[in-house]
């Protein structure tokens, strides 16, 4: 009997982000965020977190693309994720902008004030749209589970009044450790597959 | 020679599955390089090297040697003829299997 399974190109793209490498990457941009925003870095701690994606290119070249292989997909899938990954990279600096626009209101709002309540939770719920959207971006299902980890942590910082970095804290370390496994039994695999070679 | 219509001839160079298997692949992709499809067809390294030759050979698959860094990248990509060739064949097979019931 023939093997019945199928591949699509859409199959091969999902697989290229299975190394695990852009959660880990991801996640330690919102976990260090979140670490920073309780230490005297405040809110500013959020600015490193463009060096790590920076990263994502070289540690992949050197990484993974002798492991894996080097592959290049369509000009079609090409335009598509350069889309999403300025959509990503927008919402990215919307959180920024609207993080320093949130401390300067907490501060001037006065008691009580309604977005004072809300407003700890919403750094973490533009993180989670971001990984919402990394989701749509790639096809790897794991990224809604971050967003869901975040949109969680969000609402207990709201109950528990307390501020925005325990959820980017939690949701940056949730990511991390997922990226660490999975890029863990990448490298494990890849070393099985060279012995058996 | 037979009198009236004969079974179409199939292309034995596409008609091979560990090159049908390659070529399909790079049908999906624009370029990848030896460990890629290595890794994704399952081939063996020798029996990969084997058929990527033949391709090669055929003009159905190109070489592209670039430098990246200091390191040398070998990547391949179907041709202007492989992507026709490939066009043919999938019409021909479609043809043929057509009128089998499903």
């Amino acid at each position: 009997m023939g093997d019945t399974r199928t591949l699509t190109e859409h199959d091969l793209f999902n697989s290229y982000w299975d190394d695990g490498l852009l959660d880990l990457l991801c996640g330690l941009a919102v976990l260090v965020t979140g670490l920073g925003w309780e230490s005297d870095f405040g809110a500013l701690a959020i600015l490193q977190a463009p060096l790590w994606t920076i990263l994502w290119s070289p540690l992949r070249h050197r990484i993974v693309e002798p492991r894996a292989g080097f592959v290049r997909f369509s000009q079609s899938r090409q335009r598509r994720t350069t889309l999403g990954l300025l959509r990503t990279l927008a919402l990215g600096a919307g959180a920024l902008v609207l993080t320093f626009l949130l401390v300067f209101v907490v501060r001037e709002g006065g008691e009580g004030a309604p977005i004072e309540r809300l407003a700890p939770a919403l750094p973490a719920v533009l993180v989670a749209i971001a990984s919402g959207l990394a989701c749509a971006l790639t096809g790897a299902r794991r990224f809604l589970g971050y967003s869901l980890v975040l949109v969680i942590g969000a609402a207990a910082t709201v109950v528990l009044m307390r501020g925005p970095a325990p959820p980017l804290a939690l949701g940056g370390l949730v990511a991390t450790l997922s990226g660490a496994v999975l890029l863990a039994r990448f490298l494990k695999a890849s070393r099985q597959y060279q012995e058996s070679c | 020679m037979t009198p009236g219509p004969i079974v179409p001839e199939i292309d034995s160079l596409l008609h091979e599955p560990a090159r049908l298997r390659i070529l399909a692949l790079l049908a999906m992709v624009e370029r990848a390089d030896f460990m890629y499809l290595l890794r994704t067809t399952g081939l063996s390294r020798g029996n990969l090297s084997v058929q990527l030759s033949k391709l090669e050979d055929a003009g159905i698959v190109n070489l592209d040697r670039q430098l990246v860094g200091t390191r040398p990248r070998t990547t391949y990509f179907l041709s202007e003829q492989g992507v026709g060739a490939l066009i043919e064949y999938k019409r021909t097979i479609l043809n043929l299997l057509d009128p089998i019931p499903v």
